[in-house]
């Protein structure tokens, strides 16, 4: 089942062609049928994608609890257009990292990049920004990094810069002000620079990085395209259940978040690395679905097929599919397993002075006498030892308290 | 002299409020010089011959049992003087001579000493005395006092000092007398007293106890019913030097002591006075038992300031000493009553107390323990955090939360997403009850506003 999935089979199908290969076919004929049957399905549902969790049920399907997200904008055809321009831009998104592990000769490491990479998630957690601010944040930085050799002390100044950049953009896509300022990002990031040097470095990189000229294309449109792909052809086969509904998204961005974190994963070729979360999202759902009492339809499994005409599509070899795919089970296994970072960022803490004064209140101590030794028996210091006839010559620091057995006084709180 | 003076001289409390408070004030338990002798100069010690020295020793001895009033600077300013050079002779005296502490001049010496040391002690200038912001009454008669106390640590730290012989003049009377002069406002005499009694009780096995035994009666007195006493820092200096000798296994006593009048200690007003030495006492017991951490740290949260932010910071201190000492198998017994006081810290609007409480976090040891918890600890954290990260005025403490929660989502990503994600999903449930409860409470006025209208209509 294993290969199956990520076909290992070399094929080459496009979009236009068709080969004689069994169920797949009906799959891609399907998709590729006539508009006109197409469009009669899909207007039977008229709802926006983002009102899909009012929606009604496919008309094909019998019962769901996942709504469809027959839209016209899922037209299969479309997506196919959508995703060549994807093809199209990904080499010239594709970051490129080639750090080194350990600190040599001034260079930044991977994990110097790695941990910029947890700043910026912690910064998105910190202004409850978008998901998108973040990947394209982390995606800007990589990109940076691939073009120009940079000094491991801008890493803090460059990282604020990428989120400021994705913050304007994300703002300007959605006609919405920006909520948090340049002098917010800075201050709690603790990057050591000014609001100035973060607009500067923010020109800096646009210019570099030619993003004047519009166009993006990292991993998320990547997902989000793959996702539609694959959930339209489950909808062909005509599965009893959605998968890859629209309320994955937030699984899958989870995912992809997850995996920019690491820069193994990021390196890896941005579509092979959306292919493999997209399909790994559907094996848990898949799994999810098998373990309910309904059994998974045989026709589910025709899915993987589909994966194998969508990696010939977007000409993915073999060998490095799978290596991304081992690679990002690796990261997300670590992650599974609530591993600690391996490195962690120095913070600084800028204490005021009045707690400054006394952190400890031993600090205040200025002598200590010499210890007492506890004598169990009468171990007298004098040379000469006299008996006083009313003394006990075992221990004569018999206490004078009732021996009760300890309790010890605690409530709880 | 006349009358006038001399009633005033005899008043103590005839000054007080007329005149300005001095700079130094001075303070002095002799208001009154019964005796008005003459002291006779008597030759040195070292001039005669040794046979003889004993009993001129003994005789100068008995010489320096007679006290001056020091309130008066002029007065007798010539016995005064042979007194204090009478003194310092003995001193000098019992430091270098061998041989020189016969047994009869033990019960001599105890006398002139107690006769000069042991007198009641004047009420206090000053009630409202700070010791952070005013400065002390000083005794007024210090110059003799001085070197009596130098002469009685000498005795006592003499190589030809006699426990056995000394014991019967050192007797429980007698230390519980010494022990009544520790609430001396003048620090360099409560100092000397420390000094003196820890050398008593290192000697004086048969005295250990029944020391203990007032030391706590004081305390305990200090803690229910006065709440002031100036020597408990000395005290518990002393103590301190006591608990670091325990023997272990320790003795069901010395956990009683930590549990009913070292914790109890906390709770009293002035606590900054002796914060210091009853953490370090409370830090030697935990590293001498460490099964004692658990009753320790619950006592401590137990008697946890509600109302006073500065003892807040005090405590958040002193729990950070014990933290650099817990064992970890204690630190799970204790981690989340621990924290859900951290917790409430964090959130207090004091920005002092959230600063303190913050900074656990900068330490290492502490940051492994949580890591290694980082399961149980988290939960507990993260919602004050995250609300404060938010809604806290102060600038200062915000970089401090955002370090506490950079250094969770490094320790597990995971429960920090399931953390996060939590929070805002109750968070919305949250508002929806709020917006629930408003409409409700909208409607309900509506339908008053109706039913009072539809009555309106039917008068």
């Amino acid at each position: 089942m294993q290969e199956r999935r990520i076909g290992l089979r070399a094929r080459s199908l496009h979009p236009s062609g068709r080969r004689d290969v069994g169920g797949s076919v009906r799959v891609l004929d399907a998709l590729l049928a006539p508009a006109t049957a197409l469009r009669c399905r899909f207007t039977l549902n008229s709802q926006s994608p983002t009102m899909s969790r009012a929606g009604a049920g496919h008309p094909g399907a019998e019962t769901t609890e996942q709504p469809s997200v027959s839209t016209p904008r899922d037209d299969p055809t479309q997506l196919y257009v959508a995703l060549n321009d994807l093809l199209q831009m990904e080499a010239k998104f594709q970051p490129r990292l080639a750090l080194p592990r350990d600190e040599q000769s001034g260079e930044v490491t991977i994990g110097a990049r790695d941990g910029a990479a947890h700043v910026l998630r912690c910064l998105k957690v910190w202004f409850d920004l978008p998901p998108d601010v973040l990947i394209s944040a982390i995606s800007l930085f990589d990109r940076f990094l691939t073009k120009m050799k940079v000094r491991p002390c801008h890493v803090p100044c460059i990282t604020v810069s990428c989120m400021n950049i994705a913050i304007d953009e994300y703002a300007a896509i959605n006609k919405q002000a920006r909520n948090v300022s340049v002098e917010e990002l800075v201050s709690v990031s603790q990057s050591a620079c000014t609001a100035g040097d973060v607009a500067r470095m923010s020109r800096v990189i646009t210019d570099k990085l030619a993003l004047a000229q519009g166009g993006a294309a990292n991993a998320l449109h990547w997902v989000q395209i793959l996702r539609r792909l694959v959930a339209v052809a489950g909808q062909e086969i005509g599965l009893d259940r959605q998968v890859l509904a629209p309320s994955s998204e937030e699984s899958l961005i989870k995912y992809l978040e997850i995996a920019i974190c690491d820069s193994g994963c990021v390196n890896a070729r941005t579509g092979e690395l959306a292919l493999v979360i997209v399909y790994h999202q559907l094996e848990q759902e898949l799994l999810d679905w098998s373990r309910e009492s309904s059994p998974v339809p045989e026709e589910a499994y025709y899915l993987y097929d589909f994966a194998a005409q969508l990696q010939a599509h977007c000409n993915m070899n073999d060998a490095s599919l799978l290596t991304t795919r081992n690679r990002f089970r690796s990261v997300l296994a670590a992650y599974e397993a609530r591993a600690a970072a391996p490195q962690r960022q120095r913070l600084v803490w800028r204490l005021s002075e009045r707690t400054l004064k006394v952190l400890r209140p031993t600090d205040r101590l200025r002598s200590l006498l010499p210890t007492i030794e506890e004598q169990h028996f009468a171990v007298d210091a004098t040379p000469t030892r006299k008996r006083s006839g009313s003394e006990s010559s075992e221990s004569e620091e018999t206490s004078d308290w009732p021996r009760s057995p300890v309790l010890p006084v605690y409530c709880e709180n | 002299m006349s009358a006038g003076t001399f009633v005033d001289r005899i008043d103590p409390f005839a000054k007080r409020s007329l005149k300005k408070k001095t700079k130094k004030s001075q303070g002095s338990s002799r208001y009154r010089n019964t005796q008005d002798v003459e002291l006779q100069a008597l030759p040195l010690l070292k001039d005669v011959p040794s046979h003889d020295q004993e009993e001129l020793f003994i005789h100068k001895l008995r010489q320096c049992c007679i006290t001056f009033d020091f309130m008066d600077p002029v007065a007798d300013l010539k016995g005064k003087e042979i007194k204090r050079a009478t003194l310092n002779e003995l001193v000098e005296y019992i430091t270098v001579g061998r041989g020189v502490l016969t047994e009869p001049v033990y019960p001599e010496m105890i006398r002139m000493i107690s006769t000069n040391l042991f007198r009641t002690l004047p009420p206090s200038d000053n009630p409202d005395f700070d010791p952070e912001e005013d400065d002390p009454t000083l005794e007024a008669s210090w110059p003799h006092l001085q070197i009596v106390y130098e002469f009685f640590l000498r005795v006592l730290e003499s190589a030809d000092f006699q426990p056995t012989i000394g014991k019967k003049v050192i007797d429980q009377k007698f230390v519980l007398q010494l022990l009544d002069l520790f609430d001396a406002e003048d620090p360099r005499e409560r100092d000397f007293l420390k000094t003196v009694l820890h050398r008593i009780y290192g000697k004086f096995l048969g005295l250990r106890a029944y020391i203990r035994k007032q030391i706590n009666n004081i305390f305990l007195r200090f803690i229910y019913e006065t709440e002031h006493f100036n020597g408990v820092a000395e005290l518990l200096e002393i103590l301190g030097s006591i608990i670091n000798g325990f023997a272990l296994p320790l003795k069901s006593e010395h956990k009683q002591f930590l549990v009913k009048v070292l914790l109890p200690l906390h709770k009293v007003k002035c606590l900054a006075l002796y914060q210091g030495q009853l953490a370090y006492c409370v830090v030697q017991f935990l590293e001498k038992d460490a099964t004692l951490t658990e009753p320790v740290v619950r006592g401590l949260l137990k008697l946890w300031p509600k109302t006073c932010s500065q003892k807040e910071v005090m405590f958040l201190g002193e729990m950070e000493e014990i933290l650099d000492v817990i064992e970890p198998s204690e630190f799970v017994k204790i981690q989340e009553p621990l924290f859900k006081q951290i917790a409430k810290c964090v959130s207090s609007p004091h920005f002092q107390v959230a600063e303190r409480a913050l900074y656990y976090w900068n330490n290492e040891y502490v940051l492994s323990l949580i890591e290694e918890n980082n399961q149980v600890i988290m939960p507990i954290m993260f919602p004050a955090l995250y609300r404060m990260s938010k809604e806290h005025w102060n600038q200062t403490i915000i970089p401090f939360i955002y370090n506490v929660l950079k250094t969770f989502m490094e320790m597990n990503s995971k429960l920090f997403d399931e953390l996060t994600f939590n929070y805002k999903v109750d968070r919305q449930k949250e508002k929806k009850r709020e917006k629930e409860r408003d409409e409700l409470w909208k409607r309900l006025g509506e339908m008053e506003l109706s039913q009072k209208r539809a009555q309106a209509a039917i008068k």
